[in-house]
């Protein structure tokens, strides 16, 4: 099993008619999509409306996905296609080069999407930023070394359990303890954050 | 119970979780709104930590979702075989009766007379040599099916193909009619839109388009 899997499993449950298996899928990709149209739409609030048509467009299109390729790989051509629309509709002109998919989440155009957001907004990204690294300089070194092996290193658990010499399925309890106790913190700034507009 | 769920949320999310559970946490997620919340910060954290783009803005899923819902279902998702298999149906038999009405020969009218109005002519002598068959027995006869429309109804009548003289109504079969719209009526419900409609080619007159001293009105 990989996250492609559960990627696939979610859109098989789509294809079947189940709508909050889309909505997982938008949890997990909004923040990729929205970095990646950032590369062709430098203000936020621009940028979240085409990121939202994206997602509409894949779900209308979803019937036609077989897997062939990555879920996110799949739904990444159609943000950029979206973004493009996007523009030549406003009369801009797209680039004519696109990034290359594996670049994308790495690209530095959120910088730009800073500038655009609302400074309550910017306040509010860095505030979530310092409270996750804040937790984890606190977290045991245990639960520190596990997380940062996989979320910042992406290690799989087995790559994780040989290096800290310790069962997988300590490893899975660590690297959930951890997640959980950020996410302890991060509770109040995210349902803040869920009801502004 | 929860600890458990939300671990297995954890291991979800890494790609670390067997099939079985995989399937029903998934289940579980779809419907629990804590759940999928729970499941959204998890990818925030992993989005800080990775440094990568943090575009949270509330009800950003909400939104999509709530577009979703005014939205038709996904293209390309598979329709149930007994629907597809009702539409083929329903237009093949509409191209059948398109086809039968456009090719059919107009019967032989005397100049004049008005269609479908067979009741108030004299009845038709019998030609020589052939059976006489009285109606009873036409009646009796298991072939016999009786139109849904009554035959002497007065019908308008437009021309039926471009060669046609404009002056001379077609000929519309009564019972033709009235199967076309019996089985657009039966179709309408479930088929999609197709031009069965515009082989509606005629329509019984209207009991207050008829002029006063018509024999109808009397």
């Amino acid at each position: 099993m990989g996250e492609s899997d559960v990627d696939q499993a979610l859109v098989e449950r789509v294809q079947k008619g189940d709508k909050g298996a889309f909505d997982l899928l938008v949890r997990k990709y909004q923040h990729k999509l929205v970095s990646v149209i950032s590369r062709y739409v430098n203000d936020w609030s621009e940028c979240q409306d085409v990121a939202q048509e994206a997602f509409v467009r894949a779900y209308r299109a979803i019937g036609s996905f077989r897997g062939d390729a990555q879920f996110y790989t799949w739904i990444y051509k159609i943000a950029i296609n979206t973004a493009k629309n996007h523009l030549v509709s406003q009369g801009r002109r797209p680039p004519t080069e696109d990034i290359a998919v594996e670049d994308a989440v790495q690209f530095e155009g959120a910088s730009r999407l800073h500038e655009s957001a609302t400074p309550e907004r910017e306040l509010m990204r860095q505030e979530i930023e310092r409270t996750v690294f804040d937790t984890v300089e606190r977290l045991p070194e245990e639960l520190k070394t596990a997380i940062t092996l996989r979320e910042v290193d992406g290690l799989s658990y087995e790559e994780i359990a040989e290096a800290m010499n310790c069962p997988i399925g300590t490893v899975r309890s660590r690297i959930f303890r951890a997640r959980e106790a950020i996410d302890e913190q991060l509770r109040p700034l995210l349902s803040e954050e869920t009801r502004s507009p | 119970m929860n600890e458990q769920m939300h671990e297995q949320l954890s291991a979800l999310m890494d790609g670390e979780l067997e099939r079985e559970p995989m399937r029903f946490l998934l289940r579980r997620l779809t419907d629990d709104a804590a759940l999928a919340q729970r499941w959204t910060r998890y990818h925030v954290i992993r989005q800080t930590l990775r440094r990568q783009e943090v575009a949270f803005a509330g009800g950003f899923a909400e939104s999509v979702m709530a577009r979703l819902e005014r939205e038709a279902r996904p293209q390309g998702q598979v329709r149930p075989q007994w629907l597809r298999l009702g539409a083929g149906g329903a237009i093949a038999a509409s191209v059948a009766v398109a086809a039968l009405m456009l090719t059919r020969p107009a019967p032989e009218q005397p100049s004049g007379m008005p269609l479908a109005s067979h009741a108030d002519a004299p009845a038709p002598l019998p030609v020589q040599g052939a059976p006489a068959v009285s109606v009873a027995a036409t009646r009796s006869s298991p072939e016999f099916r009786a139109p849904l429309l009554v035959p002497n109804a007065p019908v308008e009548t437009a021309p039926v193909s471009f060669g046609s003289d404009l002056s001379q109504p077609a000929a519309v079969d009564p019972r033709l009619q009235s199967y076309v719209i019996r089985h657009y009526e039966a179709s309408g419900a479930t088929a999609p839109s197709v031009f069965v409609p515009y082989v509606l080619l005629s329509q019984p007159q209207r009991e207050e388009r008829v002029p006063a001293d018509s024999p109808q009105a009397r």
